[in-house]
Parts: C-alpha cells; sequence; structure tokens
C-alpha cells in the first residue's frame, strides 16, 4: 500500500459532499460540546475556589474556641475539576464537588453539580467523549459505505480492481484514509483544544499530556476499530441494501444498546448496598451521639485505660479522652463500613469493564473517563484524601483538649488561630496515571482484542473482494 | 385500465409485510429492550419501596425504644444530660425526633426511572434543616447516573424510532434499490395510493407489535395492570402518537424515493439532530446564563449560621420582645439549653437564607420549565418528560413533594417548638431524684407525612405531546401526499 493511493482515497472521500458534511457537522458539534463543557467547569472552579477562601478564612478567623466546637465547624474539602474534563465529563456531574469535614462523622459529598438536573439536561449530559463513542460508529461506517459499497453499486470498484495489484491493497489504503480523516476530524482537534485550555487554566503538567495522549491513541484505536469492521461488512456484503442494514444493526448493538445494558447488568450483577443499609450500620457502631449508659462506659474504659478509679484522676481531660476515642473508633467503622463500600463501587466498575468486551463503545466508556481522571477510582481518591485531612484536623483538636485537663467545673479550655493555623489548608491531589494503570488493563486488552479482531475479519473479507 | 384501489394495495402490503423477518426481528428486538428496561427501572422502584419500608420500620423502632428509655428514666438515679434524655421535650426536638417525609413509589414506576436514581424519596426531617430539604441522596453509582439508565422511557424515546427507521428505511424502499419500482410505476396505481399504502401496511404491523410488547414489558415488570390502568393506556396512547410521527416522518423521507442508504442516513441524521443535537444545543445556552453555582449554597450557609451565632443574644432578645408569653422573661436567656435556643435560631437562619433558597428553587423551576418548553420541539424528550410524569418519578412531582416535606417541618415545628419555649416561662416540676426531666411523655402528639398527589388524570398528562405528535405526523403525510410523484428517472 503506498501512500499516493491513501491520498487518492482521501481525495476522492473529501470529495464526497454528504458523508464530508456528515464528518465535518460531528466535528463541529464535539468541538462545540467542547467549548460549553470548558466554560461551565470554569465557572465551577472559580466557584469553588471563592468558597474554599471563604472557607479558609472562617477557619483561621473563627476567634476564641472550645478546640473540639473548632473541630465540629471545621472546614468543607472542595474537589477541583480534573484537567481533562471538559473532554470526558465521566462521573464528574453526578458525585458531590464537597465534603464537610465535621468532627464524628465522614459525610458525603454533596452538591453534585447535575444533582437537581432537569429531563433536558439529563438528555444532553453528554460530553466529547460521548459524541465520540455514540455517534463515531454512525459517521465511520457512512465512510465505509461510501468508500467501498456505493463504489461497488456504481461499478468504480470493478476498474480499481482491475488496475491494482490486490485488493487488500485497495481496500486497506481505503480504510487508512476513512481512519485519517475521522481521526483528523473528530479527535484531534478536540484534543488538542482540551490541552490548549487545560494550559490556560493552569492545569497542564506531564500527567496530563501523557493522559491526553494516552485517550487520542485509545480514540485512534475505537476509529479503527469501527472503520476496520465497516469495512469489512461492506467488503462482506452481496449489496449496498446488506452493508447498510447490517452496519445500522452494528451502530445500534454496539453504540446505542450494549453501553446501556453493560452499566445497568454490571449494577444487577455486582449490586451494592443501600444507602439506608449503610446509614444504619453507622449510626448503630459510630453515631455522634451516645446514651448516658454509652458515656459510663466510655469513661470506665478510660479509667481502665490509665489505670485510675476516678475521673478526676485522670492525666488528662476526661471530655477530650472520650471524644477522641469515640473518634478514633469511628475510623475503624468509616474504614470498614465507607471504605468496604466505595470497595464494592470499584468492584462493580471492574464487573463493568469485563462485560464491556461486549462492544468496542462500552470499552471506550470505560477506558476514556479512567485516562481523564473523571471516573470514580479519581472521586474515591478525593473522598479518601478527604477524609484523611479531616481525621487529622479533628485528631489534633482533640489533643488539644486532651493535653489540657480540666475534669472539675471549671470553664472549658479554649484556643485560638494558633492552633487553627496549624492546620494547612487541603488540597486534593489527583492519583497519577501510573497509580491507576493497573485498572486500565483489562480494557486496554479488550479494546486492542477488537482491534485485532477487526482487522482480522478485514484482511480475510478483502482477499474476496468482488467487483 | 381501471386504478388499483388503496384497501387492495393495503391489503397486498400488509400481507407481504406480515412475511417480512425484517419487521418481525426489529419488533422482536424492541420487545426484548422494552422488557429489560421496564425490568431495570422496576427492580430499582421497588429497591426504593423497600428502603421507605425499612425507613419506616426503623422509626417504629426507634420510638419503641424511647419508650423503654423514658420508663427507664422514670426511675431515680443521677439525672441524665439533657441531649441524652428523651424524656426531655428540648433534648428530644434536637435528638431524638424521628421524622420522616416519603415520596411513595407509585403502581406505573416502572414506564421511567425518571428523577428517581438522582432525587430523593425518603427525606429525615429534622427541624433546625433549612427549609426541611437537605442536600442529601440515596447513593446510586454515578456512571449508572453519567450513562443513563436503561429503562423503559429509553427504550421507548430512543429505540423505538431506530426501529422505526430500519422497518421503513429498507422495508420502504425495496422496490427502489431492486429496480422494480419502475414496473409499478407502470402500472395504474397512484404514487400516492402505493406509498401510503406501504407505509400504513408497517404502521399497522409495527404500532400494535410494539403496543404489545409495551404491555408484555410492564407485566413482566409486575405492573398491576388493574391499579396502573389509566397510566398504561395513557402511555400507549404516547406511544401510538411517537410511532406514528415517525412513520409519518418515515413516509416523507420516502416520498423523495431515494435507495435504502438514503432514506436510513437521512432518517438517522434527523434522529440524531431531535434526539442528541437539539438538546445538547438547548443545554448550552446555559452558559449564557450567569446561575449561582450549587456549591455557592455553602458559602451562604456558612455565613449566615455564623451571624446568627454571633448575633443569638440579640435574635433571642428580639424574639422575646416580640412575644407576650416571652416578654418579661429575658433575663433565663442565658440559662437556655442548645436545643432550646434553637428554636428560636432556626426561623432566624432561615430569614437570612431566604434569598438563597429562593434562587435556588427559582433555578430549579426554570430549568423544568425550560425542559417542558424544548419537549415542544424535541419528541424524545416529550415522551421521557410523559412517562415519568405517567410514573410519578418527573421533576414537577419531586418538587412538589419537597414543597410538602417543607410544611411538614412546619407542622412539626408547631407541634414542638410551642412545647420546648413553654418550659422557658412555665417549665414543668422536675420530679425529685428521677434521672429523666419527665416534661415529654408521649410522642403520639408527633404528626405523620402524607404525601398529597396531584389529581391530573393521566390522559390529561400525555394529552398535549401525543396531540402534538400525531397533528405533526398529519402535516408530514399531507406535505409527503402533496409532492408525491413517480420520480423522474428509475
Amino acid at each position: 500500500m503506498n501512500a499516493s493511493l491513501v491520498r487518492y482515497e482521501l481525495t476522492l472521500l473529501w470529495r464526497n459532499r454528504r458523508t464530508c458534511i456528515a464528518l465535518l457537522a460531528l466535528g463541529v458539534m464535539i468541538v462545540f460540546s467542547l467549548v460549553v463543557t470548558s466554560v461551565q467547569i470554569a465557572r465551577s472552579d472559580t466557584a469553588r475556589a471563592a468558597v474554599a477562601a471563604s472557607e479558609r478564612e472562617r477557619w483561621l478567623g473563627q476567634g476564641e474556641k472550645d478546640p473540639h466546637s473548632a473541630a465540629h465547624y471545621s472546614v468543607h474539602a472542595f474537589k477541583p475539576a480534573p484537567a481533562l474534563a471538559a473532554l470526558e465529563l465521566g462521573v464528574e456531574p453526578f458525585v458531590g464537588q464537597a465534603i464537610w469535614l465535621e468532627a464524628h462523622a465522614q459525610n458525603d459529598a454533596l452538591y453534585r453539580p447535575q444533582g437537581d438536573a432537569s429531563a433536558l439536561q439529563r438528555m444532553a449530559s453528554i460530553g466529547p467523549a460521548g459524541l465520540i463513542t455514540g455517534f463515531a460508529p454512525l459517521v465511520a461506517f457512512l465512510l465505509a459505505f461510501a468508500t467501498v459499497a456505493q463504489e461497488r453499486e456504481r461499478g468504480t470498484m470493478r476498474l480499481s480492481l482491475g488496475a491494482a495489484a490486490s485488493a487488500r491493497r485497495i481496500v486497506g489504503a481505503k480504510a487508512l484514509a476513512c481512519w485519517t480523516l475521522l481521526l483528523i476530524c473528530l479527535v484531534l482537534p478536540v484534543a488538542m483544544l482540551a490541552l490548549l485550555i487545560a494550559a490556560l487554566g493552569g492545569k497542564l503538567s506531564l500527567d496530563v499530556l501523557l493522559r491526553a495522549l494516552m485517550w487520542v491513541l485509545v480514540a485512534a484505536v475505537y476509529l479503527g476499530v469501527l472503520t476496520a469492521l465497516g469495512m469489512a461488512v461492506c467488503v462482506r456484503a452481496t449489496n449496498a441494501r446488506m452493508a447498510l442494514s447490517m452496519m445500522f444493526g452494528a451502530w445500534i448493538a454496539l453504540a446505542l444498546l450494549a453501553p446501556r445494558w453493560v452499566s445497568t447488568a454490571a449494577d444487577s450483577i455486582a449490586g451494592l448496598p443501600s444507602t439506608q443499609s449503610i446509614q444504619q450500620t453507622l449510626a448503630e457502631e459510630a453515631s455522634g451521639y451516645w446514651s448516658a449508659e454509652q458515656g459510663q462506659r466510655q469513661l470506665q474504659q478510660l479509667l481502665d485505660r490509665h489505670g485510675v478509679q476516678s475521673r478526676e484522676d485522670l492525666p488528662v481531660d476526661a471530655r477530650g479522652a472520650e471524644l477522641d476515642l469515640v473518634e478514633r473508633h469511628s475510623h475503624e467503622v468509616f474504614d470498614r463500613v465507607l471504605g468496604g463500600f466505595h470497595d464494592q463501587v470499584l468492584a462493580q466498575d471492574r464487573m463493568h469493564a469485563l462485560l464491556a468486551w461486549v462492544s468496542p463503545a462500552a470499552v471506550l466508556q470505560v477506558l476514556s473517563p479512567a485516562l481523564a481522571g473523571t471516573n470514580f477510582q479519581h472521586h474515591r481518591s478525593f473522598i479518601d484524601g478527604a477524609e484523611q485531612y479531616r481525621r487529622a484536623l479533628v485528631n489534633r483538636m482533640n489533643e488539644d483538649v486532651m493535653a489540657h485537663p480540666l475534669n472539675g467545673d471549671q470553664p472549658r479550655h479554649l484556643n485560638d488561630i494558633s492552633l487553627w493555623s496549624q492546620i494547612a489548608p487541603f488540597e486534593h491531589v489527583a492519583p497519577t496515571l501510573g497509580q491507576v494503570s493497573a485498572a486500565l488493563a483489562v480494557p486496554m486488552l479488550a479494546l486492542f482484542t477488537w482491534l485485532i479482531a477487526a482487522l482480522a475479519l478485514l484482511v480475510r473479507f478483502s482477499a474476496r473482494l468482488k467487483p | 385500465m381501471s386504478a388499483v384501489r388503496f384497501g387492495v394495495m393495503y391489503g397486498w402490503e400488509l400481507r407481504r409485510g406480515a412475511r417480512s423477518a425484517l419487521v418481525w426481528s426489529v419488533l422482536a428486538i424492541l420487545c426484548a429492550s422494552f422488557m429489560f428496561g421496564a425490568v431495570s427501572g422496576a427492580r430499582l422502584q421497588a429497591e426504593r419501596d423497600q428502603a421507605q419500608q425499612r425507613a419506616w420500620a426503623e422509626q417504629q423502632e426507634w420510638y419503641a425504644d424511647l419508650e423503654q428509655r423514658a420508663q427507664a428514666y422514670a426511675q431515680p438515679g443521677p439525672q441524665v444530660s439533657y441531649w441524652q434524655d428523651p424524656t426531655n421535650v428540648a433534648g428530644f426536638s434536637r435528638y431524638f425526633l424521628f421524622a420522616q417525609a416519603f415520596k411513595p413509589v407509585q403502581p406505573a414506576a416502572p414506564l421511567a426511572v425518571g428523577v428517581t436514581d438522582l432525587a430523593p424519596d425518603r427525606l429525615r426531617v429534622r427541624l433546625e434543616t433549612p427549609f426541611a430539604v437537605a442536600p442529601t441522596y440515596e447513593f446510586e453509582h454515578p456512571r449508572l447516573l453519567a450513562m443513563g439508565q436503561f429503562d423503559l422511557a429509553f427504550a421507548v424515546a430512543y429505540l423505538l424510532p431506530v426501529g422505526l427507521i430500519l422497518i421503513v428505511g429498507l422495508a420502504g424502499t425495496a422496490e427502489r434499490d431492486t429496480g422494480v419500482l419502475r414496473l409499478i410505476a407502470s402500472q395504474p396505481v397512484s404514487p400516492v395510493t402505493w406509498l401510503v399504502a406501504k407505509v400504513a401496511a408497517l404502521a399497522t404491523l409495527s404500532i400494535p407489535g410494539v403496543l404489545i410488547g409495551l404491555l408484555l414489558a410492564l407485566s413482566v415488570a409486575g405492573v398491576p395492570l388493574g391499579a396502573a390502568a389509566a397510566q398504561i393506556v395513557a402511555s400507549m396512547v404516547l406511544v401510538t402518537g411517537y410511532a406514528m410521527l415517525w412513520l409519518a416522518l418515515g413516509l416523507l423521507v420516502l416520498s423523495f424515493w431515494p435507495g435504502a442508504a438514503g432514506a436510513i442516513s437521512t432518517l438517522a441524521a434527523i434522529w440524531v439532530v431531535w434526539c442528541v443535537g437539539l438538546p445538547v444545543l438547548a443545554n448550552s445556552l446555559d452558559v449564557f446564563r450567569t446561575a449561582p453555582q450549587a456549591v455557592m449554597q455553602i458559602d451562604a450557609l456558612r455565613a449566615a449560621t455564623d451571624e446568627v451565632d454571633a448575633s443569638t443574644r440579640e435574635i433571642l432578645l428580639a424574639e422575646f420582645d416580640r412575644r407576650d408569653d416571652l416578654r418579661g422573661h429575658e433575663d433565663r436567656i442565658a440559662g437556655l439549653d442548645y436545643s432550646t435556643r434553637w428554636t428560636f435560631l432556626a426561623p432566624a437562619l432561615e430569614t437570612r437564607l431566604r434569598d438563597t433558597h429562593r434562587q435556588h428553587q427559582q433555578l430549579r423551576e426554570s430549568d423544568a420549565r425550560w425542559s417542558t418548553t424544548m419537549a415542544l420541539l424535541i419528541p424524545a424528550l416529550s415522551v421521557l418528560s410523559d412517562l415519568a410524569m405517567l410514573a410519578g418519578t418527573d421533576m414537577e412531582r419531586q418538587l412538589r413533594y419537597e414543597r410538602q416535606a417543607r410544611e411538614y417541618q412546619l407542622a412539626l415545628r408547631d407541634a414542638i417548638y410551642p412545647r420546648v419555649q413553654r418550659e422557658i416561662v412555665d417549665p414543668t416540676p422536675q420530679p425529685e431524684g428521677i434521672q429523666g426531666r419527665m416534661n415529654l411523655l408521649d410522642y403520639d402528639f408527633i404528626p405523620t407525612f402524607r404525601m398529597q398527589e396531584s389529581q391530573r388524570p393521566a390522559l390529561a398528562v400525555v394529552a398535549r405531546s401525543a396531540v402534538l405528535h400525531v397533528t405533526l405526523a398529519l402535516l408530514l403525510i399531507g406535505w409527503a401526499c402533496l409532492r408525491l410523484r413517480w420520480p423522474q428517472a428509475l
């Protein structure tokens, strides 16, 4: 296959008005979607940064206070949008953007951008990657149809085959031309623009660059699968009608039905416990409030630990020590119950990745958010990071209460900005691509398997191409 | 030669369509999709229903436990802290009140997931939560939320048109692609009679097929056909109108005499524009709106809470001065416990948050209105919205539920706050040596939430969309008939 043949096929495709309009229309829609999403994300980031700054100011300026009351007052942790979120929305619109880091409780991440979404907003909640996943197959199949099935229908294929050394060379050149056109119109502009937007927002880093490159690679492989499948169907089909109905059916099955089916099936197979049961367990095992009887038991535990007989003999502040005891007990419960729940969510994601083998579109829906840093695994790193920060904050406050034993009737120990300022501002550190790469192995394998299978089909059918 | 009558053509096409593997295959796939969608929707709704039942049982157990503790605290012993004492009305109001508002699952819920996976249907109503509804939610995997549920509404709104496109695009162009059309054109039959008979035959097979599929799917999903009869009939009317619209669109496209490739790609392009392009475009107008971001509510809440904390004494003094029953008892303010103070502070906090809350509610309502308006232009959106309304999973019902939860919170405050505040001026005598405060001895006075449902008939819900779709379908059919001529080049 030589370059001139590919160039020639590219020219022919470019002259096909109907297919080019469809291709360019999708390309424009993808870029438009990126721009709109970027504006929305920039606004959210600005709002989050402003509220985070106010929170820090409030924390430092809360005045003289009982440190445990300060731990209740606490701060909110905010999640900045991932650098490539405009390219692939992933779960971002549907996960909480802020967590209140108060004492006694590992609160949920709240304030989901699409938490109050109307029917229209949910219907339109499709970013650039979603458009590529869902509608690139249609355009790819249309290109394949125009370049093979229609040529055969018109009789021009007969001329090409007569002049060419081998049918495979011709089909190969056509496939390469289609794939190049798809890549140039649908993937490269949006990826470059996303990087430019990340750079303008000060979010460009080596990790982001690597993620973007990987995303382009994955999208390119996806387009390769689609091109090869479309070409194979067109070469194999006995006539244009047959080719068309097979490709349209393939689009419905692979891009419309399979992704939602896979996602829903993963939820059915690896179902999650209800929020209610989680909340109930937490309330039973790590409630922030305790009864008078529980209070007695906790005090006795402290007395035993310190080998003293009465509250007044404790070397630490009894109230602080009791708060610390309850707090540290709750950490174990949160790790077991909430941590276990989040593990189950990730296990469902792994089930989703396994089921996604049925369709390249479903595979891309696993890979794309993982590479863009917008899947649940990345969100969990925010949840865990915020929780570690909360524990450090609350423990430090309780330690300060404990360190000032007031086991009589004195007024409570107070502290001020000298203590509050010891707590550094919260900063979310997103995991690097290397840290999450293990989760990419199975879907990567699936996508490349699809590519090899589609290419094998194409090579096999090309040899038998009839004019 | 006499012209062939419509009835004859229609009968012939009907028999031909009935033998078509394509038509039955597409209908079978659609039915399977409907069933999968209805069953997965029903599973989610059943989970929610069970969660509500469990929550109600938990509430009953909670009060049974409180009664036991109240009995125990009626015994002599050291006095229990007020926040650990369910017989202390002030402590009860903040630490022991267990009141919930449920949005019941409707019998036709498997029709559409709607906002079920996004919005709460089970609210723990606390007296001090500003405006009753905290931004909590039931965890649904965000991947499912982002990708959308494979529910019955998805199958009807998105997959039904695709199936009809395939049927019309392939079955309606067979003669054109095989060259038989030139033979037909030479017969004494008008193009209108021939093509309309063909599409009418396809409609006769596909619409009842789709409706039977819908009924089967709902039955398999366990929808009580009797209890949900009105909603089922209305959904069938809606689906008929929607199917007619896509078939009429198919007829119009066929009236240009394209081959299968042209027909399917044109109809698919219309599908993409209608189901994806227009919604994205309509939603993108959001960038021109300077709506407050959700996280700004945190800032408003924190600032208002700080303000209330800083001016607690002033707020209480003002309230004591305003109220005849409290005036003259200002000296007791300093000794009030945290819970009693909050019976005055909670409304004061709401006063400071009223504008933020109103802005947020107005934003939600305007988003819902915009969605309803755009449904006039986007048939799939109107189908999704109407099915959700029939299922009782729509945003309008959600907003109504949240408003009623707020009314319930106010009713709870009306029932509890006077009891708490009465203790300021006229405290119940403390029984000597008893552990509990014993100024709250039964919990039967606490009101229970009952959601008031809209009385709008089911058919009225779908009337607008059904009439719009059928009218549009008739206009498209009329347009197709007006422009139908045998093609010049065959």
